[in-house]
Parts: C-alpha cells; structure tokens; sequence
C-alpha cells in the first residue's frame, strides 16, 4: 500500500505545528503542555512509517521549563488552539492543571530550624550562574519528605543535628549558624563532615542532609530544568554519546 | 461491552472463559477471540484502561507529591509488597500493586507475594526481560531425574515462540547460542561504552561466556500489525512501570487485550474474583465460574465451554484447589498429589558492582529500559561446585551522576554535582530454583478473606542447590568486573527469599501422566480436560531466564489445541 503522501502531508503538518508551537510555547514558557503535545503529535505519526527523522526533532525540545502556577493557562490555550482532535484524555490533563504535591503542608520543623535548613541548603548547592537550594525550594521540599518518608529515628537525628549545629556555632563561633558568614558556614559543614567520615557506621546527620538536599534539588522542576536538563521522553538511546566536562548532564 | 456489576446479567454463557487478564490471560483472550469464540474475561481487580488511567505516566519528577519517593503510610499497607526496594517505594508505581492489608495470606514460611489487580495484572509493571527456553532446559529433569520430566520438547514450542514474538516484539541479537536460542527479534538496544569493554575482557577471559544486549519486550522496529494496534517505538523514558502511553512494551492493555477486544467477541468484566469452579460430576468437565463480585462481594456464576485459568500461579494452583468434587476429593482437581508443590522462583540478590574510569569522554544519551545479559555458562563451560544447573546475569554500566557520593560544599560541589563521575558497572544474578516436593502451598481449613474464600498459605523454602549456587553467583560477578578493569569492586550476596524474583512457578506442573502431574502436554487440566492453566502454575521446572515469554507460547498454543478440539467435538 502507497502511503507516502499521507506520510509527507502529516510530516510537513507535525512540523509546521511543532514549530509553531515552540514559537508561541517558549515565549509563555508552556513547555510542560507543550511536550505532552508534542508526545501526542508523534504518537499520532507514529501510525505511518519511517518515523525516525521524526523522532529525532524530539530532541530540540530543550526549552526550560514553565512554572506549576501557569499550568492551569497552558491547558487551556493549548486545548483551545489545537481542539479535540489533539487533545489527550481527559485525566492526563486534570493531573497538570492541579500537581499532585500541592496539597501538602510542611509541619515538622520548628521555625529556627527552617531558616537553619535553608542556610545549610545554600551552602551545598549555592546559587551560581544557575538557581542554588533555595531558590529551587529545596527547604520546603526537604521538610516534606522528611515529615513524609523518612521513619522517626532518621527525622529525630536530623533535627537533633540542626539543634546541636546551632548551639555548637554559639559555643565554638560565638554566633549562630545562620549569622556567620558564608565561607565561615562552610568552613564549619567541611569540618563536621571530615569528622562524621572519620568514624565507621551509619550515615551521620551532614551525610544524611546532603543526601535529601540533593535529591530535593534535582528532582525539583527548577533544578532539573536548570542545573540539568530533563527531559520526559528523550526519544533515543545512545550507548556512547560523546561527553566532556561542563556539558549540561540530562536526568 | 461491559457488564454492569450492580446490573443483572441475563446471559452469563460463554464459549470460553478467561480468568484473569495479564500477561497469559490476555494471550488466550486474544487467541480465543480471534478464532471466533465469545470469550469473557473475568480479573479480580479494577479496570485499567490503556492509557487513560496510568495516572503518572506524564509526570515530572516534580509533579509526584514525594518527587517519587513513597510516604512511610502507605509503605505500611503494602508492606510485603515493599520487600522489593523497587515497586512500591516508587511513588509513581505503587498505585500498581496491592495493598497487603486488604489481601491477606499466611507464610508459614517467608514468600513475598507481589500482586497487581487490574487489568493486564503485572504485564504492566513487568521486567520485559524475555528469552527462549532451549532443548536442554526441556530435558533437564529428566536427565538429572528430578521432579517429573517435561512432557514437550523445544520443538513443540519453537514455532509458538516465534508467533508470540511477532506480535510482542522482542529487541534483542542474533547470537546463535544453541543455550539461549534466539527470537525473531526488532534491533537490540546497544551496549554502552563500559558495557562494551566488560564484552570484550569477558569472552577474551572465559570460554563459552557472552555478554550481550538484554532481550527485552520493547519495539525498536514497530511492524504494520504493532503500529495498527497504535503502538509505536520505545522513547527511552525508562518510566516503563507507570504504564506507557506509547504502548512501547508488550503489556496485555496495550497489546493483547486491544487485539481481542477490536474482534468484538471479547466481554471484559473487573471486580470479578474467582473462588473455584463449577465441576460436572457426569461429563468430568468444569461447566463454568463461581464468582465473588468484589465490590457487592454477591456471588455469581458464568457457564463456557472451555475455561482458561491464568490468574497467576499461585492464584491459579488456589482455584483448582477450592474445587471440591466427589470425584477428586477436598484435594481439588487433581489425583497425583502434585497440586500445590513443587513451588519455584529464581532467586536473586546476590552479584557484584564496581566503578570504571576509563571510556570517560563518552556517556549514554537517553534512559535504556534495559541493561547487558550473561547467558548461563555453569555447568555448561564451566563446572558449578556442589549443585546442578545455573544462572545468568542482568546489570548495567552507565556514568554515576548527581547520586553518588560527593565530598564538600558550596561551588566546588555543585559543579560535582552536575558532572558526571566515572562508570558505576554492576550484575546481579538470576539462578534456578529447583522444583522440590516439600515447596508448597495450600489452603487455609479456618482463615478466609473479606470475599469469604479460603486464605493461601505458603510453606517453601531452599536447599544446598541454591546456595552452593549463589556463592558462584557472587563470586563470578567480582571476577568479571575486576577483568575488565574496575576498581572498588564490592560483590554482594543473602539469603534467598522464595517470591523475590516475582517468578513464581510451578505447583499446577505439567507431566507425560495423570499420576504425575495436574497437566498434560496441552496443559490441559488432567482432572477436567476443558480447563487450561498456561500461567507459571504449569512451570514443570524453573530454568534460569525470566519465564514470561515461556508461559505466552504455552498460551498460544494451548488456546490453538482447545479450538481444534473444541471444534472436533472433543471438549
């Protein structure tokens, strides 16, 4: 069976749209709508074949990211633009306009540990030419899997570990933790970090921080979307793409 | 078309009847349908439409309330399923498999039972890992003279194997082992750079040892049949366990379960669990289904001609045993004394890990579903000290990122953090189980569940066999990975847990006699001829590779026998 004009009809159609959409897509910053579209267009070409040099046009989908808040709007712009016949099921969109993990309250730490955490978030992942800790809500984040995921006796030596960090910066420093100046703050965390190594065991109170600080920071839209690139459907593999140091890493 | 399960069902007869609706049930649907019979297919669970209801199969790492990580609360409500470190502590999966606190059994020894009641059961959330059986494998109980020898040979299957492989896709490539023969494969997904130099250091070092591409149940290369279906190619997401809205890899949803629905003959009917079934005294046959509705918990009956039983081995094996007849006894549908035994898994756990510095201007581009396999070499190249049979390896190598342990802070650390650091290359084996007479699984006498049916208790445990095994499991990894070069090689080992592997098999076995086994050939139930089990439950023994590929052949070819028959009068 001929279908080669079907195929080149629907090519030149998912292009002019995919194009048209990276144009009014990246200016609002709906990337999110916009790949789910994306992944849909494909799929829908997916049906006739010799898709590959289609494939190949998911990978310019590097736009960054846009925020949870606009979610609502991109939905209804893109559902508006494109009507039914684009349109995913139902759910899948129910599910960006309202993100499963807004709902959930921080209520764990008091509020001197949440400004502890903060700074101590900062110095792990500072802001650069790229968002750091903070910016990338990563306290928030924090506090919530700590409260959420983590069972009693790991929470206990967290917050125990603010506690005692703070009164030991009164006692050693003479100030608290969060007054002292940035290289003084890791200065302190270097230190109690080669200290915590030294000794065999479980990990301690800085290894346990740092691990959740960087699991939050990574998985958080702003930096994954920032420090890394993500994306949800690379589209390929390949086994040894060539690397060098300070290219961006995808997750 | 659906039958409301508050509605009254005016005509509950069927040509054929399929209980349950994963990764073998969605086969005989299939194969039932499109030759022309009416075939009801009955799953315990909820309806999970393809597509439609993965609800996080679009989600960002960010989008999951935990951002993937799994609340202590509901880990508490699935806390056998949590006994895998990979199912349900994934907040985007655990919405796949059951919560234990509504579906209780006992274990009178440890068995971790992991579960999935929807629709398409655990073809959803699968390994996709799927490789032949070979001649050998078919005549090992025979010639170690265990158990009860198979009552097929490779050949019998070859052809069923090539046929489930069409329509499935498999990647994969053309070895020519004559151990681990090869399937009509779509192209393999490539090696990485360190994966490739463990190939060549591995088979330069030992006689007989391979490293290759896993054989996955993914398109590379959709055909016509694949792409009509409307499924397309892997986009190397590795989110494969949310459900995938590409249809990529084989599931029942996305596959099997569309194909008999779009022949019109199919009924699909969720909430449906089975408690056993309805036994003719006159003709020997099953007339139909007893079914407890699990929403209204009413009991009600279906009537075919011909029954499938695919609710997975265990479940199934619990369904033979909860028929009670004058003929056969309290014992269920069998006279051998087999029903109920010889219980097998693989069992896993045990390999090594190490890092790799060299190949460091190259990464991988893309999340590989899928990672290198080593095919079984012991007792075949190499000798095994102290137990017969073998195992083979999954693992991967890929560049370590942001997750391994980085010193420091501030800056410094964060460009760390967005690096890549050296290659992290690991294996874990998967070695046979074998089938032992004491493995065993029965009903509870007192203990129901909220359906009122009888509880399953598990009593099965391991032998010298498969620990003299695991010690070559570890110390074989160490050895590989330290010939290709890495350092900081750690190799890892435990005890075997029975269920881990989530390949349970076995217990309904397959035989040459009705004294010997609960199946023949055709996995025909021996006790009542129209009843088929083609689930793990028909597994006579267990070899080393993942077994779902095995129990898709047997379906399809037990189906193609039961409409043969059927049409010559015989059933």
């Amino acid at each position: 069976m001929d279908n080669r004009p079907i195929r080149i009809l629907l090519q030149a159609l998912g292009q002019t749209l995919i194009i048209l959409l990276k144009k009014t897509i990246s200016s609002c910053y709906f990337y999110r709508a916009y790949l789910l579209l994306e992944n849909r267009i494909i799929h829908l070409y997916q049906s006739y074949p010799r898709s590959d040099s289609f494939f190949r046009m998911n990978a310019f989908a590097g736009f960054n990211s846009f925020s949870i808040m606009q979610r609502r709007e991109a939905v209804k712009i893109v559902t508006a633009f494109f009507g039914a016949s684009l349109a995913l099921p139902e759910s899948v969109f129910a599910r960006i306009a309202e993100p499963l993990g807004d709902g959930i309250k921080p209520t764990l730490l008091a509020g001197k540990q949440r400004k502890l955490l903060a700074a101590i978030s900062e110095c792990i992942i500072p802001k650069t030419d790229t968002p750091g800790a903070v910016e990338a809500g990563v306290p928030r984040l924090f506090e919530i899997l700590l409260q959420d995921c983590y069972k009693a006796d790991d929470q206990k030596l967290i917050i125990d570990g603010l506690v005692n960090l703070d009164a030991d910066c009164k006692t050693k420093q003479g100030a608290s933790f969060a007054k002292l100046g940035k290289a003084k703050q890791i200065e302190v965390l270097t230190e109690m970090e080669k200290a915590e190594r030294a000794v065999k065991g479980k990990p301690g109170f800085i290894r346990m921080t740092k691990d959740l600080v960087k699991f939050c920071f990574v998985n958080s839209e702003v930096g994954a979307t920032t420090a890394f690139e993500y994306q949800i459907a690379p589209g390929r593999w390949n086994g040894e793409e060539l690397y060098k140091m300070g290219d961006k890493i995808y997750l | 078309m659906q039958i409301n399960h508050n509605g009254v069902v005016a005509e509950n007869t069927f040509d054929a009847i399929v209980v349950g609706s994963g990764i073998s049930g969605g086969w005989a649907a299939k194969e039932l349908t499109q030759k022309g019979l009416k075939v009801l297919v009955l799953e315990r669970g909820r309806d999970l439409r393809h597509v439609v209801d993965y609800q996080t199969t679009m989600s960002m790492p960010w989008d999951l309330p935990h951002m993937g990580r799994s609340p202590e609360e509901s880990l508490k409500q699935q806390s056998v399923q949590a006994r895998t470190g990979y199912t349900v502590q994934n907040e985007g999966t655990a919405y796949l498999f059951v919560k234990d606190t509504d579906h209780p059994y006992i274990e009178k020894r440890r068995f971790d039972w992991m579960r999935g009641y929807h629709k398409g059961g655990r073809s959803i959330t699968w390994g996709k890992q799927t490789y032949r059986w070979s001649q050998m494998d078919f005549e090992a109980n025979a010639k170690d003279g265990i158990a009860t020898p198979w009552p097929i040979n490779y050949d019998d299957i070859a052809p069923w194997y090539s046929y489930v492989e069409r329509f499935a896709g498999i990647s994969g490539s053309v070895e020519n082992l004559a151990h681990l023969p090869d399937s009509d494969f779509q192209p393999a997904m490539d090696l990485t750079a360190a994966e490739k130099i463990l190939k060549s250091s591995v088979e330069k070092k030992w006689n007989g040892r391979k490293v290759i591409p896993g054989r996955v149940a993914h398109l590379t290369a959709p055909t016509q049949e694949q792409l009509a279906l409307g499924r397309g190619k892997c986009q190397y997401r590795n989110l494969c366990s949310r459900g995938c809205p590409y249809g990529a890899y084989f599931s029942s949803n996305g596959a099997t379960l569309i194909a008999a629905e779009r022949t019109g003959n199919m009924t699909f009917r969720p909430h449906s669990i089975v408690g056993s079934l309805i036994y003719d005294e006159t003709t020997g046959k099953a007339k139909g289904v007893n079914v407890v509705d699990e929403l209204s918990k009413q009991p009600m009956e279906f009537f075919a001609k011909i029954i499938f039983v695919n609710a997975s081995c265990v479940a199934s094996t619990g369904i033979l045993m909860n028929t009670k007849t004058q003929r056969y006894g309290d014992a269920g549908l069998d006279e051998s004394g087999s029903l109920g035994r010889y219980l097998m898994d693989h069992h896993l756990g045990v390999g090594a890990s190490g890092t790799f510095e060299g190949e460091l201007d190259k990464t991988t581009f893309g999340r590989r579903p899928n990672g290198f396999y080593i095919p079984r070499y012991r007792n075949l190249y190499q000798e095994g000290k102290g137990y017969i049979r073998g195992f083979g390896y999954q693992g991967g190598g890929t560049r370590m990122g942001w997750n391994r342990d980085i010193l420091g802070f501030g800056e410094d650390f964060k460009k760390q953090l967005t690096s890549l650091g050296p290659w992290s290359v690991s294996m874990g084996g998967f070695g046979e189980w074998l089938p032992y007479k004491d493995n065993m699984m029965f009903l509870s006498p007192d203990k129901k569940d909220q359906w009122g049916l009888p509880q399953i208790v598990v009593d099965a445990g391991y032998t010298d066999n498969e620990l003299n095994m695991r010690k070559d499991m570890q110390t074989d990894a160490a050895e590989m990975l330290e010939a290709m070069g890495a350092k900081n090689v750690t190799s890892r080992g435990s005890d075997p847990a029975l269920g881990l592997g989530i390949h349970e098999m076995g217990t309904a076995r397959m035989g040459t006699d009705r004294k010997n086994s609960v199946l023949n050939k055709h996995n025909q139930v021996w006790a009542a001829p129209n009843v088929f089990v083609t689930d793990g439950a028909a597994m006579t023994s267990a070899n080393c590779v993942n077994p779902s590929l095995t129990y898709m052949a047997l379906t399809a070819r037990a189906a193609d026998y039961a409409v043969s028959e059927l049409k010559k009068g015989n059933l």
